[in-house]
């Protein structure tokens, strides 16, 4: 299980810090292996940092990471590597989230090469995973400006199944795609926390994915997590007013 | 449909050559649109849609191979000269572009940018011009439309850049407006006061959606389906979106995570533009011999018509 709590972040800002930003607030929720949760708000509610939070890319100001019962918080880096492998992170935007230098190849090659998988294998591997993730192999040579959003999306699954993740951080994964290849990749995700038992985080400001896609949903506003609940509930019968509000404005 | 109507486009085909061959980018496009119609026109990316909409106000590159008529009050836009030219853009037809945080020059505050638009368009001038950029910044839901005014554009956020480029379009009162991807990348709140924004302040316009969300689609009159560059269904929104007649309309709408997510076989592929007979043939479970023909966009029922010889 992966478990955040009480976590709180404050960003400051402005001359000597003093501006002081609290974009999490106290924020507790868990992630059972094979359970996708959803974690929905507005825009700048701190919904990414807290997702940030989880794979340690953010230390938190206070609170504390739990990875299957080790707290991780203020583990020394060298440490903590063994730990980062199980959890995976993968962002909104397709066209930042590759080296624009490198070929999606070399990408996936650099994680096969960091997990350390030896080059014997690597070839077998990178065509069991790109099945896997529908990932066409006549177009791993070209760079990510060559390629479509959401084929960028295919090569960084690509690069994050390689480390076998016990949980993913999804970052608004397919907001910027196509209906149609949003849903390819969403059945893809789906199928993948069923079958290999990975437990996932997903952020979305959209209600339609999030009711599709989640067995447990929070709903966090200024920082603040309001509301948690199993899925059917929290679109059936919301207790708090904002996620009624966010609703109807969906609908 | 009218001939009279303020725009008509016909057999508009645009395409570019890449070291790759041409791609047809769209082709045989045939268009009508009426004063104070909505218009969406959906489709994935890569079917050519944002083209359609540069291609309209003749704002595509000297690459770009352009053939067809576009006639904007019966006057023929690839026949204007320079001042016509200017005239048509910017002051009759507003384009409101995609990528809202990189379409304003970044070292200019947004106010002296709708001032600009204003002023070239002949409509105010100094402090007049200042004045309608604040009013329209207003109507754009800013509470401090003074703020606005002289911030740069890096202190808006996606959402806050997307109205202030809704108000700098509308603040030259055009005639048609061209939308592209309003609502991309927004959050279901700021996607709906982005969309009723636009249809508040283009009330008395013309307007062409370019979106590939159907949730915004549905709220124009009237919507066209565009894959491989053609439109391959058309007719008033409510009827395509819950009686659609195409195939890949169907797919488009069981996509969508409400209705169970279900992804179209196979990919989109920009070489597919110029392939023989039907273009969607590949992907479509019904295809047969006669999809080898390639089939015509024609009338179905009143007000639809389909490209599809199964429709």
């Amino acid at each position: 299980m992966l478990e955040l709590v009480k976590i709180s972040k404050e960003f400051r800002t402005g001359f000597l810090g003093r501006n002081v930003k609290q974009a999490v607030i106290d924020a507790s929720l868990r992630v059972e292996r094979g359970e996708i949760v959803g974690l929905i708000g507005e825009s700048g509610c701190g919904k990414s940092t807290l997702g940030r939070i989880a794979v340690k890319l953010l230390m938190p100001s206070s609170g504390h990471i739990i990875l299957d019962g080790a707290d991780v918080t203020d583990m020394p880096e060298k440490q903590f590597r063994e730990f980062r492998r199980q959890m995976q992170i993968i962002f909104q935007h397709p066209e930042t989230a590759l080296d624009p230098q490198y070929t999606l190849l070399e990408s996936i090659l650099e994680s096969f090469n960091k997990i350390g998988i030896p080059e014997a294998e690597q070839k077998g591997l990178l065509e069991n995973i790109s099945e896997e993730v529908n990932l066409p192999l006549d177009i791993v040579d070209r760079h990510p400006n060559q390629v479509s959003g959401g084929e960028i999306q295919r090569a960084v699954l690509t690069r994050v199944f390689a480390f076998e993740p016990r949980y993913l951080i999804l970052d608004e994964p397919t907001s910027m795609l196509d209906v149609s290849v949003q849903a390819h990749i969403l059945q893809l995700l789906k199928r993948k926390a069923k079958k290999d038992n990975v437990g996932m985080l997903f952020i979305s400001h959209d209600l339609e994915v999030i009711r599709a896609m989640c067995d447990r949903v929070a709903v966090m506003k200024e920082g603040k997590i309001l509301e948690d609940g199993s899925a059917k509930e929290m679109f059936q019968s919301p207790k708090s007013s904002y996620m009624k509000q966010l609703l109807e404005n969906s609908a | 449909m009218s001939q009279g109507g303020l725009l008509v486009v016909r057999g508009l085909s645009v395409a570019f050559k890449t070291q790759k061959g041409t791609v047809q980018a769209i082709d045989g496009i045939d268009l009508d649109l009426n004063e104070n119609e909505t218009l969406a026109i959906v489709g994935e990316s890569g079917c050519g849609k944002s083209v359609l909409g540069h291609a309209i106000m003749r704002l595509l590159d000297d690459i770009a191979v352009v053939r067809g008529s576009v006639r904007f009050r019966e006057k023929e836009v690839y026949e204007m000269d320079t001042t016509a030219l200017l005239n048509l853009r910017g002051g009759l037809i507003s384009l409101v572009p995609q990528s809202p945080s990189s379409s304003f020059n970044p070292v200019i505050t947004i106010g002296k940018q709708i001032e600009e638009l204003i002023e070239k368009a002949g409509k105010e001038k100094g402090n007049g011009a200042r004045k309608r950029a604040l009013e329209y910044l207003s109507l754009a839901g800013f509470s401090e439309p003074e703020l606005i005014h002289k911030s740069y554009p890096h202190r808006l956020s996606g959402g806050m850049c997307e109205r202030a480029l809704i108000a700098m379009a509308l603040s030259v009162e055009p005639e048609l407006v061209i939308a592209d991807e309003p609502t991309k990348g927004l959050d279901a709140l700021s996607r709906k006061n982005i969309l009723g924004l636009l249809h508040k302040l283009a009330k008395d316009a013309s307007m062409i959606m370019i979106t590939h969300d159907l949730k915004a689609a549905e709220t124009c009159e009237r919507l066209a389906v565009m894959y491989s560059g053609e439109i391959v269904e058309e007719g008033p929104t409510g009827i395509v979106l819950n009686h659609p007649r195409h195939v890949y309309t169907k797919g488009l709408i069981d996509a969508q995570p409400s209705r169970g997510m279900t992804p179209i076989k196979g990919r989109h592929n920009l070489f597919s533009h110029n392939a023989e007979g039907c273009r969607f043939k590949e992907r479509c479970d019904a295809a047969s011999n006669e999809c080898n023909n390639h089939p015509m966009l024609s009338k179905v029922e009143d007000y639809r018509k389909v490209r599809c010889c199964h429709a």
